[in-house]
């Protein structure tokens, strides 16, 4: 087995001016975004900001009309012009990936264990058998589920515990990355925050990065360490969960958070709508919210805001002064 | 006047007891939200109201009319006084059909013999209780975005002018600015007071923008029923002081 070297100082992700076209489409925009080891962020925006084909350029799953420009790196190493054979390598032992539905991807026919069995076949094959089994107990046990579990099928898991079996599978590889797609947009909120805690896991306690993509901003980027808010294929707000939650810069993550109002049980007379980006374009020559905002000057309309360090997070917004 | 009323309603399937003598009424413009974990019974519950779940003991009764009891024209003539709303938007409208004829479906089976230009205006009403033109009608159920597709879905269970319209989790499926537009326009459609609406959801702030009305739901039992604003405040039960405790982070 072929060790993956590090260097000790290389973010474990690193995208720098990452564009992503599909065909003549622009799917995402100018890029800046690091996970580190033992660090969770959150990726969070609303359908049809890109997320999803954000993760799927990480894991080397494009279309074939898929074009990258900029800089992909995986521990220092570069991935953005890699063949399909690279990412081969790196998928499932370098990168482990949780989809959002169990259900939809657990081959129903298969036992939990012999599943768990075949991905340590695959990344473990050093590995005695004995050890294997051993080892998928053991990854059992790490996502809160004992050694019964081992014959159960699919169909016999709730919610919850389907998607803790497929953290369990993502990190049968020992993958120094995990990626999660919206992993408890399925489950009620109490499942939520518990596979959410366990999700955080593998980064503190294994030294491993998190990268998790949600729509939800609220309940489940608190548990990341930083929060990247993407809308129209761009990432307008870079930060510290509690910095970007509590005291929001960009008007539109402002208009974002305003859209989660405290529980009181009193109706408001009107739900606030937060402003949708407009569509990612190539030759964009407007802020994406210049239809929307309500500061809009002749600036935003003709130059698109670069995200720029304002108050210890990045942000994309003319309205706001970089910090020095 | 009651539209829905569940009389000491249990559930048992192999033996599980899915749901333990509930007993609910739902009065005519009045808006009910349930709640309660994955497993607590929700579903079962609105299935029971659909009268697609037949009660193991206890009734349940449409204004009068029993499903399980009553003739069946009877039955079939009550049926258009209820509307149903599902959770995924994509997979409720026919995507072979137009979504003016996805809005107008319910009318071929209770108000046959309509002229066409009858249908289309119902059609074009329906819509714009929901907030959408009537351009919409020739659209296809792929040319939306999901929170469309649900309004689409909304306006296809009002277009029989029902008593009563059940919901199982609608804005779950949505992303928050499109979760925001359908509570705005369930807001106004619960204010007009023409129907009552029965709305499942594990998010409370949704049900918090429309229900009076609570009831709280743990593994078969119910355990908590008030007005959402008191629950909210001073939750009786541990099952909605959890939920609440979860959302005020």
């Amino acid at each position: 087995m072929i060790g993956w070297i590090m260097s000790s100082d290389a973010p474990i992700l690193r995208l720098e001016g990452f564009s992503l076209d599909y065909g003549t489409r622009r799917i995402l925009s100018d890029l800046q975004l690091t996970v580190d080891a033992g660090e969770v962020v959150a990726v969070v925006g609303p359908s049809g900001a890109g997320k999803s084909a954000l993760l799927r350029a990480l894991l080397g799953l494009s279309p074939a009309d898929a074009r990258v420009h900029g800089t992909l790196q995986f521990a220092g190493r570069d991935y953005a012009s890699a063949e399909d054979q690279e990412f081969r390598r790196l998928r499932g032992r370098r990168i482990g990936y949780v989809p959002q539905d169990a259900q939809a991807s657990l081959p129903a026919h298969r036992r939990v264990g012999g599943l768990l069995k075949e991905v340590l076949l695959t990344h473990r094959a050093e590995r005695s058998r004995d050890d294997r089994d051993q080892l998928a107990e053991t990854l059992l046990q790490s996502v809160g589920l004992d050694a019964s579990y081992l014959s159960r099928y699919p169909h016999a898991l709730s919610g919850g515990q389907g998607q803790r079996v497929l953290v369990a599978l993502a990190l049968a590889g020992d993958p120094k990355l995990l990626l999660a797609d919206e992993p408890t947009s399925a489950l009620d909120p109490l499942a939520a925050a518990s596979l959410l805690t366990l999700l955080a896991q593998p980064a503190r306690a294994g030294g491993r990065g998190v990268l998790l993509i949600s729509h939800d901003l609220v309940a489940t980027a608190r548990l990341a360490d930083r929060i990247a808010v993407l809308a129209g294929g761009r990432l307008i707000e870079v930060g510290a969960t509690a910095q970007v939650l509590k005291h929001p810069a960009h008007p539109t993550v402002q208009a974002l958070i305003a859209a989660h109002p405290p529980l009181t049980g009193e109706r408001p007379a009107r739900w606030p709508v937060a402003p949708r980006a407009a569509p990612a374009d190539r030759e964009a020559k407007a802020c994406a919210f210049a239809h929307a905002c309500p500061k809009v000057t002749a600036r935003c309309r003709r130059e698109v805001p670069p995200l720029r360090p304002v108050e210890g997070r990045s942000v994309a917004c003319h309205h706001l002064e970089p910090s020095a | 006047m009651n539209v829905l009323v569940l009389e000491d309603v249990s559930v048992c399937r192999a033996e599980r007891i899915l749901l333990e003598s509930i007993s609910l009424r739902v009065k005519a413009g009045e808006t009910v939200g349930v709640v309660g974990v994955s497993g607590a019974g929700k579903s079962t519950l609105l299935r029971v109201a659909l009268g697609l779940e037949r009660p193991t003991r206890g009734s349940v009764r449409w204004g009068e009319v029993d499903p399980w009891r009553a003739r069946t024209s009877q039955v079939r003539a009550a049926r258009r006084h209820i509307g149903a709303v599902f959770q995924q938007p994509a997979s409720s409208l026919d995507p072979r059909l137009t979504l003016g004829e996805c809005v107008a479906e319910p009318l071929w089976t209770h108000e046959r013999g309509l002229s066409a230009r009858a249908v289309r205006d119902r059609v074009e009403a329906a819509l714009r209780r929901v907030g959408l033109p009537g351009s919409f009608s020739s659209r296809l159920p792929r040319s939306v975005s999901g929170g469309e597709a649900q309004r689409v879905a909304i306006a296809r269970a009002l277009i029989t002018e029902p008593a009563l319209v059940v919901m199982d989790e609608p804005t779950s499926a949505l992303d928050a600015s499109s979760a925001a537009e359908l509570l705005n326009v369930l807001t106004d459609l619960t204010g007009e007071g023409r129907a009552a609406f029965l709305m499942v959801s594990h998010d409370l702030a949704a049900l918090g923008a429309v229900a009076e009305r609570l009831v709280v739901l743990e593994r078969g039992h119910l355990v908590e029923e008030g007005p959402t604003a008191r629950c909210y405040q001073a939750p009786n039960s541990t099952a909605l002081a959890e939920l609440v405790a979860l959302a005020g982070d």
